[in-house]
Protein backbone atom coordinates (compact mmCIF):
# COMPACT_ATOMS: atom_id res chain seq x y z
CA UNK A 1 0.00 0.00 0.00
CA UNK A 2 1.04 3.30 -0.98
CA UNK A 3 2.32 5.43 2.35
CA UNK A 4 2.54 8.66 0.70
CA UNK A 5 0.21 11.46 1.57
CA UNK A 6 1.68 13.77 -1.00
CA UNK A 7 3.83 13.94 -3.89
CA UNK A 8 4.52 16.06 -5.77
CA UNK A 9 6.50 15.45 -9.05
CA UNK A 10 7.98 18.28 -11.27
CA UNK A 11 5.45 20.46 -9.98
CA UNK A 12 5.31 23.93 -11.89
CA UNK A 13 2.51 26.88 -11.84
CA UNK A 14 3.08 30.47 -12.38
CA UNK A 15 0.67 33.45 -12.53
CA UNK A 16 0.96 36.16 -14.44
CA UNK A 17 4.31 34.63 -16.71
CA UNK A 18 5.49 34.19 -12.78
CA UNK A 19 6.62 31.11 -11.64
CA UNK A 20 5.19 30.69 -7.92
CA UNK A 21 6.03 27.00 -8.19
CA UNK A 22 8.73 25.97 -10.33
CA UNK A 23 10.05 22.13 -10.56
CA UNK A 24 9.46 21.58 -7.10
CA UNK A 25 9.52 17.75 -6.39
CA UNK A 26 8.20 17.17 -2.39
CA UNK A 27 6.70 13.72 -0.47
CA UNK A 28 5.02 13.82 2.36
CA UNK A 29 4.39 10.53 4.63
CA UNK A 30 0.39 9.75 5.74
CA UNK A 31 0.56 9.25 9.24
CA UNK A 32 3.05 12.65 9.57
CA UNK A 33 2.31 15.76 11.18
CA UNK A 34 4.33 18.75 10.33
CA UNK A 35 4.33 22.64 10.13
CA UNK A 36 5.64 24.11 6.88
CA UNK A 37 7.01 27.41 7.41
CA UNK A 38 8.44 29.96 4.75
CA UNK A 39 8.73 33.86 3.98
CA UNK A 40 5.07 35.93 3.10
CA UNK A 41 4.59 35.23 -0.89
CA UNK A 42 7.07 32.61 -1.31
CA UNK A 43 4.21 30.37 -2.21
CA UNK A 44 3.22 27.78 0.40
CA UNK A 45 -0.56 28.86 0.05
CA UNK A 46 -0.48 28.22 -3.93
CA UNK A 47 1.35 24.93 -2.66
CA UNK A 48 -1.76 24.12 -0.60
CA UNK A 49 -4.21 25.14 -3.23
CA UNK A 50 -2.08 22.31 -5.48
CA UNK A 51 -2.28 19.90 -3.40
CA UNK A 52 -5.97 20.30 -2.31
CA UNK A 53 -6.99 20.38 -6.15
CA UNK A 54 -8.26 23.95 -5.81
CA UNK A 55 -5.68 24.89 -9.08
CA UNK A 56 -3.90 22.57 -11.95
CA UNK A 57 -0.48 23.04 -12.05
CA UNK A 58 1.16 23.37 -15.58
CA UNK A 59 3.94 20.97 -15.49
CA UNK A 60 4.18 17.91 -13.19
CA UNK A 61 2.39 15.29 -11.59
CA UNK A 62 0.41 15.20 -8.41
CA UNK A 63 -0.98 12.70 -6.33
CA UNK A 64 -2.82 12.97 -3.30
CA UNK A 65 -3.28 10.01 -0.99
CA UNK A 66 -2.59 7.87 -4.22
CA UNK A 67 -4.47 9.86 -6.40
CA UNK A 68 -5.23 13.03 -8.55
CA UNK A 69 -6.56 15.59 -6.49
CA UNK A 70 -8.53 16.62 -9.52
CA UNK A 71 -11.10 13.61 -8.96
CA UNK A 72 -13.96 13.71 -6.08
CA UNK A 73 -13.10 10.61 -4.73
CA UNK A 74 -9.82 11.94 -3.71
CA UNK A 75 -11.05 15.71 -2.51
CA UNK A 76 -13.31 13.82 -0.08
CA UNK A 77 -10.73 12.60 1.48
CA UNK A 78 -8.65 15.99 1.77
CA UNK A 79 -9.62 18.77 4.97
CA UNK A 80 -9.00 22.28 3.44
CA UNK A 81 -9.15 25.42 5.34
CA UNK A 82 -7.89 28.34 3.84
CA UNK A 83 -6.89 31.29 4.71
CA UNK A 84 -9.78 33.77 4.02
CA UNK A 85 -13.43 33.41 4.75
CA UNK A 86 -15.46 30.47 3.71
CA UNK A 87 -18.93 30.44 3.80
CA UNK A 88 -21.71 32.21 2.92
CA UNK A 89 -22.23 35.78 4.70
CA UNK A 90 -26.16 36.12 3.87
CA UNK A 91 -26.87 32.60 5.55
CA UNK A 92 -26.11 31.84 9.90
CA UNK A 93 -24.10 29.24 11.00
CA UNK A 94 -26.29 26.99 10.96
CA UNK A 95 -27.41 27.42 8.02
CA UNK A 96 -23.94 27.07 6.44
CA UNK A 97 -22.78 24.15 8.54
CA UNK A 98 -26.00 22.42 7.25
CA UNK A 99 -25.22 23.30 3.82
CA UNK A 100 -21.86 21.99 4.27
CA UNK A 101 -23.14 18.70 5.99
CA UNK A 102 -24.79 17.93 2.57
CA UNK A 103 -21.57 18.97 0.64
CA UNK A 104 -19.89 16.74 2.48
CA UNK A 105 -22.27 14.11 2.76
CA UNK A 106 -20.92 10.41 3.81
CA UNK A 107 -18.11 12.05 5.37
CA UNK A 108 -20.10 13.84 8.82
CA UNK A 109 -19.28 12.78 12.09
CA UNK A 110 -20.30 15.32 14.59
CA UNK A 111 -23.58 16.83 14.39
CA UNK A 112 -24.07 20.51 14.12
CA UNK A 113 -25.18 21.54 17.40
CA UNK A 114 -22.28 19.62 18.93
CA UNK A 115 -19.31 21.46 16.22
CA UNK A 116 -21.36 25.05 17.12
CA UNK A 117 -21.22 23.88 21.30
CA UNK A 118 -17.51 22.89 20.71
CA UNK A 119 -16.58 26.36 19.13
CA UNK A 120 -18.68 28.39 21.11
CA UNK A 121 -20.66 29.59 18.14
CA UNK A 122 -23.83 27.55 19.81
CA UNK A 123 -25.84 31.14 20.71
CA UNK A 124 -24.97 32.97 17.73
CA UNK A 125 -25.86 30.11 15.60
CA UNK A 126 -29.19 32.13 14.14
CA UNK A 127 -26.72 35.17 13.50
CA UNK A 128 -26.19 36.11 10.03
CA UNK A 129 -22.46 35.04 9.25
CA UNK A 130 -22.28 38.73 7.93
CA UNK A 131 -22.40 40.33 11.65
CA UNK A 132 -19.73 37.75 12.95
CA UNK A 133 -16.04 39.49 14.01
CA UNK A 134 -13.26 38.15 12.40
CA UNK A 135 -12.24 35.51 15.34
CA UNK A 136 -16.13 34.13 15.06
CA UNK A 137 -15.93 33.55 10.94
CA UNK A 138 -12.04 32.13 12.30
CA UNK A 139 -14.43 29.51 14.74
CA UNK A 140 -16.88 29.01 12.11
CA UNK A 141 -14.54 27.70 9.31
CA UNK A 142 -12.77 25.58 12.15
CA UNK A 143 -16.43 24.19 12.78
CA UNK A 144 -16.95 23.73 9.14
CA UNK A 145 -13.47 21.67 9.06
CA UNK A 146 -14.68 19.95 12.38
CA UNK A 147 -17.38 18.14 11.05
CA UNK A 148 -16.59 16.24 8.32
CA UNK A 149 -13.60 13.43 8.90
CA UNK A 150 -11.13 13.05 6.73
CA UNK A 151 -7.37 11.74 5.96
CA UNK A 152 -5.35 14.64 5.49
CA UNK A 153 -5.79 17.82 6.67
CA UNK A 154 -4.30 20.89 5.20
CA UNK A 155 -4.46 24.04 7.15
CA UNK A 156 -3.25 27.33 6.00
CA UNK A 157 -2.64 29.66 8.73
CA UNK A 158 -5.50 28.65 11.07
CA UNK A 159 -4.56 30.33 14.09
CA UNK A 160 -4.77 33.71 12.14
CA UNK A 161 -7.45 35.84 13.31
CA UNK A 162 -8.43 33.45 16.63
CA UNK A 163 -8.12 34.74 20.45
CA UNK A 164 -7.17 32.74 23.12
CA UNK A 165 -9.97 30.69 23.72
CA UNK A 166 -10.37 29.83 20.04
CA UNK A 167 -6.67 29.23 19.64
CA UNK A 168 -7.19 26.85 22.65
CA UNK A 169 -10.11 25.24 20.98
CA UNK A 170 -8.40 24.75 17.62
CA UNK A 171 -4.94 23.68 19.76
CA UNK A 172 -7.40 21.07 21.47
CA UNK A 173 -9.06 20.09 17.43
CA UNK A 174 -5.29 19.51 16.36
CA UNK A 175 -4.28 17.46 19.44
CA UNK A 176 -7.42 15.53 18.83
CA UNK A 177 -6.93 14.77 14.92
CA UNK A 178 -3.18 14.37 15.85
CA UNK A 179 -4.41 11.27 18.39
CA UNK A 180 -6.11 9.06 15.69
CA UNK A 181 -2.85 9.32 13.52
CA UNK A 182 -4.11 11.39 10.82
CA UNK A 183 -2.23 13.08 8.56
CA UNK A 184 -2.07 17.12 9.17
CA UNK A 185 0.20 19.49 6.96
CA UNK A 186 -0.09 23.24 8.53
CA UNK A 187 0.84 26.57 7.74
CA UNK A 188 2.43 28.42 10.21
CA UNK A 189 5.64 30.82 10.91
CA UNK A 190 4.61 30.86 14.96
CA UNK A 191 6.59 27.73 16.07
CA UNK A 192 5.51 28.16 19.36
CA UNK A 193 1.36 28.15 19.27
CA UNK A 194 1.39 24.46 17.48
CA UNK A 195 3.40 21.59 19.27
CA UNK A 196 3.73 18.09 19.19
CA UNK A 197 4.06 18.05 15.79
CA UNK A 198 6.52 15.55 14.20
CA UNK A 199 8.63 17.78 11.93
CA UNK A 200 8.88 21.71 10.97
CA UNK A 201 9.38 22.20 7.09
CA UNK A 202 10.65 25.32 5.31
CA UNK A 203 9.77 26.61 1.80
CA UNK A 204 12.76 28.48 1.25
CA UNK A 205 11.79 29.32 -2.72
CA UNK A 206 9.47 28.23 -5.81
CA UNK A 207 11.25 24.98 -6.37
CA UNK A 208 12.22 23.79 -2.83
CA UNK A 209 10.36 22.33 0.76
CA UNK A 210 13.14 21.43 2.81
CA UNK A 211 12.78 19.40 6.35
CA UNK A 212 14.43 21.40 9.36
CA UNK A 213 13.34 19.72 12.17
CA UNK B 1 -20.21 13.60 -5.67
CA UNK B 2 -22.14 13.22 -8.92
CA UNK B 3 -23.07 15.31 -11.04
CA UNK B 4 -26.75 15.60 -10.48
CA UNK B 5 -26.26 15.55 -6.44
CA UNK B 6 -24.22 18.43 -6.54
CA UNK B 7 -26.62 20.28 -9.28
CA UNK B 8 -29.64 19.63 -6.85
CA UNK B 9 -27.60 20.79 -3.93
CA UNK B 10 -26.15 24.11 -5.81
CA UNK B 11 -29.67 24.58 -6.90
CA UNK B 12 -31.42 24.22 -3.72
CA UNK B 13 -28.92 26.48 -1.39
CA UNK B 14 -29.58 29.12 -4.32
CA UNK B 15 -33.61 28.76 -3.90
CA UNK B 16 -33.62 28.36 0.02
CA UNK B 17 -30.96 31.60 -0.11
CA UNK B 18 -34.03 33.40 -2.21
CA UNK B 19 -36.04 34.23 1.13
CA UNK B 20 -33.07 35.87 2.26
CA UNK B 21 -32.20 37.85 -0.60
CA UNK B 22 -36.18 38.33 -1.25
CA UNK B 23 -34.76 42.17 -1.91
CA UNK B 24 -32.95 41.56 -4.88
CA UNK B 25 -35.57 39.62 -6.49
CA UNK B 26 -38.31 41.90 -6.00
CA UNK B 27 -35.83 44.74 -7.18
CA UNK B 28 -36.01 42.92 -10.28
CA UNK B 29 -39.93 42.54 -10.60
CA UNK B 30 -40.47 46.56 -9.69
CA UNK B 31 -37.36 47.13 -12.40
CA UNK B 32 -39.77 45.27 -14.99
CA UNK B 33 -42.88 46.73 -13.75
CA UNK B 34 -41.44 50.27 -13.95
CA UNK B 35 -40.63 49.72 -18.12
CA UNK B 36 -43.65 48.42 -18.06
CA UNK B 37 -45.16 51.55 -16.85
CA UNK B 38 -43.58 53.91 -18.21
CA UNK B 39 -44.25 52.78 -21.41
CA UNK B 40 -48.20 52.01 -21.37
CA UNK B 41 -48.05 55.93 -19.93
CA UNK B 42 -46.34 57.21 -22.94
CA UNK B 43 -47.01 55.26 -25.96
CA UNK B 44 -50.46 54.30 -26.31
CA UNK B 45 -50.80 51.60 -29.34
CA UNK B 46 -53.60 50.90 -31.21
CA UNK B 47 -55.11 47.62 -31.25
CA UNK B 48 -53.32 46.09 -34.53
CA UNK B 49 -50.17 48.44 -33.24
CA UNK B 50 -50.69 46.50 -29.82
CA UNK B 51 -49.43 43.04 -31.76
CA UNK B 52 -45.64 44.56 -33.18
CA UNK B 53 -45.48 46.40 -30.05
CA UNK B 54 -45.90 44.07 -27.02
CA UNK B 55 -43.82 41.00 -27.79
CA UNK B 56 -40.27 43.57 -28.09
CA UNK B 57 -41.58 45.63 -24.74
CA UNK B 58 -42.09 42.19 -23.04
CA UNK B 59 -38.68 40.36 -24.00
CA UNK B 60 -36.69 43.91 -23.65
CA UNK B 61 -37.67 44.30 -20.25
CA UNK B 62 -37.34 40.83 -19.21
CA UNK B 63 -34.15 40.62 -20.30
CA UNK B 64 -32.86 43.52 -18.86
CA UNK B 65 -34.36 42.69 -15.74
CA UNK B 66 -32.97 38.99 -15.65
CA UNK B 67 -29.89 39.75 -16.48
CA UNK B 68 -28.96 41.78 -13.76
CA UNK B 69 -30.45 38.89 -11.58
CA UNK B 70 -27.90 36.33 -14.04
CA UNK B 71 -25.22 38.58 -13.46
CA UNK B 72 -25.23 38.32 -9.83
CA UNK B 73 -25.80 34.53 -9.53
CA UNK B 74 -22.16 34.30 -8.97
CA UNK B 75 -21.58 37.03 -6.44
CA UNK B 76 -21.23 34.47 -3.51
CA UNK B 77 -18.39 32.55 -5.00
CA UNK B 78 -16.46 35.62 -6.08
CA UNK B 79 -15.24 35.22 -2.51
CA UNK B 80 -12.16 33.56 -3.06
CA UNK B 81 -12.46 31.21 0.35
CA UNK B 82 -15.66 30.26 -0.61
CA UNK B 83 -15.00 28.72 -3.81
CA UNK B 84 -11.67 27.63 -2.61
CA UNK B 85 -13.89 25.87 -0.38
CA UNK B 86 -16.16 24.01 -2.94
CA UNK B 87 -13.62 23.86 -5.22
CA UNK B 88 -11.52 21.79 -2.57
CA UNK B 89 -14.56 19.40 -1.90
CA UNK B 90 -15.81 16.38 -2.91
CA UNK B 91 -18.37 18.88 -5.12
CA UNK B 92 -18.96 17.51 -8.96
CA UNK B 93 -17.85 20.85 -10.90
CA UNK B 94 -19.69 20.44 -13.61
CA UNK B 95 -22.75 19.93 -11.21
CA UNK B 96 -21.52 22.99 -9.52
CA UNK B 97 -22.11 25.19 -12.60
CA UNK B 98 -25.12 22.90 -13.54
CA UNK B 99 -26.62 23.96 -10.50
CA UNK B 100 -26.01 27.81 -11.23
CA UNK B 101 -26.93 27.57 -14.39
CA UNK B 102 -30.14 25.91 -13.79
CA UNK B 103 -31.02 28.34 -10.38
CA UNK B 104 -30.10 31.33 -13.27
CA UNK B 105 -32.47 29.75 -15.85
CA UNK B 106 -35.23 29.42 -12.97
CA UNK B 107 -34.78 33.63 -11.99
CA UNK B 108 -34.70 33.98 -15.46
CA UNK B 109 -38.39 32.22 -16.11
CA UNK B 110 -40.12 33.38 -13.10
CA UNK B 111 -38.98 37.24 -13.90
CA UNK B 112 -40.30 36.93 -17.61
CA UNK B 113 -43.53 35.45 -16.67
CA UNK B 114 -44.25 38.27 -14.09
CA UNK B 115 -43.30 40.50 -16.89
CA UNK B 116 -45.58 38.71 -19.48
CA UNK B 117 -48.35 38.78 -16.86
CA UNK B 118 -47.69 42.67 -16.15
CA UNK B 119 -47.78 43.48 -19.68
CA UNK B 120 -51.09 41.74 -20.99
CA UNK B 121 -52.65 43.25 -17.60
CA UNK B 122 -51.33 47.16 -18.04
CA UNK B 123 -52.04 46.92 -21.88
CA UNK B 124 -55.63 45.13 -21.49
CA UNK B 125 -54.54 42.42 -23.99
CA UNK B 126 -56.53 38.97 -23.50
CA UNK B 127 -54.91 35.10 -24.31
CA UNK B 128 -56.28 32.33 -25.12
CA UNK B 129 -55.03 28.64 -23.20
CA UNK B 130 -52.87 27.88 -26.60
CA UNK B 131 -51.53 31.03 -27.10
CA UNK B 132 -50.69 31.43 -23.04
CA UNK B 133 -49.30 27.53 -22.92
CA UNK B 134 -47.22 28.23 -26.75
CA UNK B 135 -45.63 31.30 -24.88
CA UNK B 136 -45.36 28.98 -21.94
CA UNK B 137 -42.75 27.00 -23.95
CA UNK B 138 -40.64 30.09 -25.41
CA UNK B 139 -40.38 31.34 -22.21
CA UNK B 140 -38.61 27.70 -20.89
CA UNK B 141 -36.00 27.51 -23.84
CA UNK B 142 -35.41 31.30 -23.68
CA UNK B 143 -35.01 31.08 -19.89
CA UNK B 144 -32.71 27.95 -20.24
CA UNK B 145 -30.53 29.55 -23.30
CA UNK B 146 -30.36 32.71 -21.41
CA UNK B 147 -29.50 31.08 -17.26
CA UNK B 148 -26.94 28.84 -19.01
CA UNK B 149 -25.06 31.35 -20.67
CA UNK B 150 -25.29 34.01 -18.05
CA UNK B 151 -23.84 30.94 -15.83
CA UNK B 152 -21.30 29.87 -17.64
CA UNK B 153 -19.77 33.28 -18.64
CA UNK B 154 -20.15 34.25 -15.13
CA UNK B 155 -18.32 31.54 -13.57
CA UNK B 156 -15.48 32.09 -16.56
CA UNK B 157 -15.24 35.32 -15.45
CA UNK B 158 -14.41 34.51 -11.81
CA UNK B 159 -11.79 36.30 -10.50
CA UNK B 160 -11.54 38.31 -13.41
CA UNK B 161 -10.47 42.14 -12.84
CA UNK B 162 -13.24 44.31 -13.86
CA UNK B 163 -15.38 41.52 -13.84
CA UNK B 164 -18.97 43.74 -13.33
CA UNK B 165 -17.99 45.43 -17.20
CA UNK B 166 -16.96 42.69 -18.63
CA UNK B 167 -19.40 40.40 -17.63
CA UNK B 168 -22.38 42.08 -19.52
CA UNK B 169 -20.21 43.03 -22.49
CA UNK B 170 -19.65 39.61 -23.28
CA UNK B 171 -23.48 38.70 -21.84
CA UNK B 172 -25.68 41.13 -23.97
CA UNK B 173 -24.48 40.92 -27.71
CA UNK B 174 -24.25 36.33 -27.39
CA UNK B 175 -27.84 36.68 -25.98
CA UNK B 176 -29.09 38.94 -29.09
CA UNK B 177 -30.20 35.59 -30.64
CA UNK B 178 -32.68 34.78 -28.12
CA UNK B 179 -33.94 38.11 -27.68
CA UNK B 180 -35.24 38.23 -31.39
CA UNK B 181 -35.81 34.35 -31.63
CA UNK B 182 -38.29 35.11 -28.09
CA UNK B 183 -39.60 38.58 -30.25
CA UNK B 184 -40.25 37.16 -33.13
CA UNK B 185 -42.23 33.94 -32.13
CA UNK B 186 -44.19 36.05 -29.36
CA UNK B 187 -45.35 37.94 -31.94
CA UNK B 188 -46.13 34.57 -34.29
CA UNK B 189 -48.17 33.50 -31.44
CA UNK B 190 -49.87 36.94 -30.40
CA UNK B 191 -51.03 37.20 -34.37
CA UNK B 192 -51.70 33.78 -35.79
CA UNK B 193 -51.63 31.67 -32.76
CA UNK B 194 -48.33 29.87 -34.15
CA UNK B 195 -45.31 28.41 -32.56
CA UNK B 196 -43.41 26.29 -35.03
CA UNK B 197 -41.39 28.30 -37.34
CA UNK B 198 -37.65 29.41 -38.49
CA UNK B 199 -37.40 31.36 -35.37
CA UNK B 200 -38.76 28.95 -32.90
CA UNK B 201 -35.74 26.19 -34.11
CA UNK B 202 -33.18 29.18 -34.07
CA UNK B 203 -34.24 29.39 -30.01
CA UNK B 204 -34.56 25.72 -29.85
CA UNK B 205 -30.63 25.07 -31.21
CA UNK B 206 -29.38 27.97 -29.59
CA UNK B 207 -30.61 27.19 -25.99
CA UNK B 208 -29.40 23.45 -26.78
CA UNK B 209 -25.98 25.00 -27.79
CA UNK B 210 -25.58 26.86 -23.99
CA UNK B 211 -27.30 23.30 -22.33
CA UNK B 212 -24.23 21.42 -24.26
CA UNK B 213 -21.92 23.87 -23.27
CA UNK B 214 -22.62 23.78 -19.66
CA UNK B 215 -22.00 20.14 -19.83
CA UNK B 216 -19.09 20.45 -21.72
CA UNK B 217 -17.13 23.25 -20.35
CA UNK B 218 -18.81 23.66 -16.99
CA UNK B 219 -15.78 21.54 -15.14
CA UNK B 220 -13.47 23.90 -16.95
CA UNK B 221 -14.51 27.06 -16.43
CA UNK B 222 -14.49 26.73 -12.83
CA UNK B 223 -10.82 25.25 -13.46
CA UNK B 224 -9.91 28.22 -14.94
Amino acid sequence: MDKTAISFDSVCKKFNNRYIIENLNFSFQKGETALLKGKNGIGKTTFFRLASGIIKGQKGNIEIMGGSPNKNKIRSLVNYMGPNDSFYEHLSAFENLVFFSKVFEGKIHRSIDFVLEEVDLFNKKDVPVKNYSTGMKKRLALAISMMHDSELYLFDEPFKGLDDVGKGILKKYLEKIRNVKKTIFLISNFLEEVEGFDSVYEMKDSSSIKKIK
Amino acid sequence: MNLLKTTKIVFTENFFSLRKKVGRFVGLFLLSIIFIVVFELSYEPSPDEIVNFLPGLIWITSILSSSIGILKIWDDEENEGLLDLLKSSPLDRGGIVLGKSLWGSFLCFSITILTLLMTFFFFDYTLDWNQFLFLLIVIVFSSIGFGFLGAIFGALSLGLNFRNILLPLFLYPLAVPILMASINITKDILDNGLLIGTWFYILFVYSFVQFLLVFGLGEQSLES
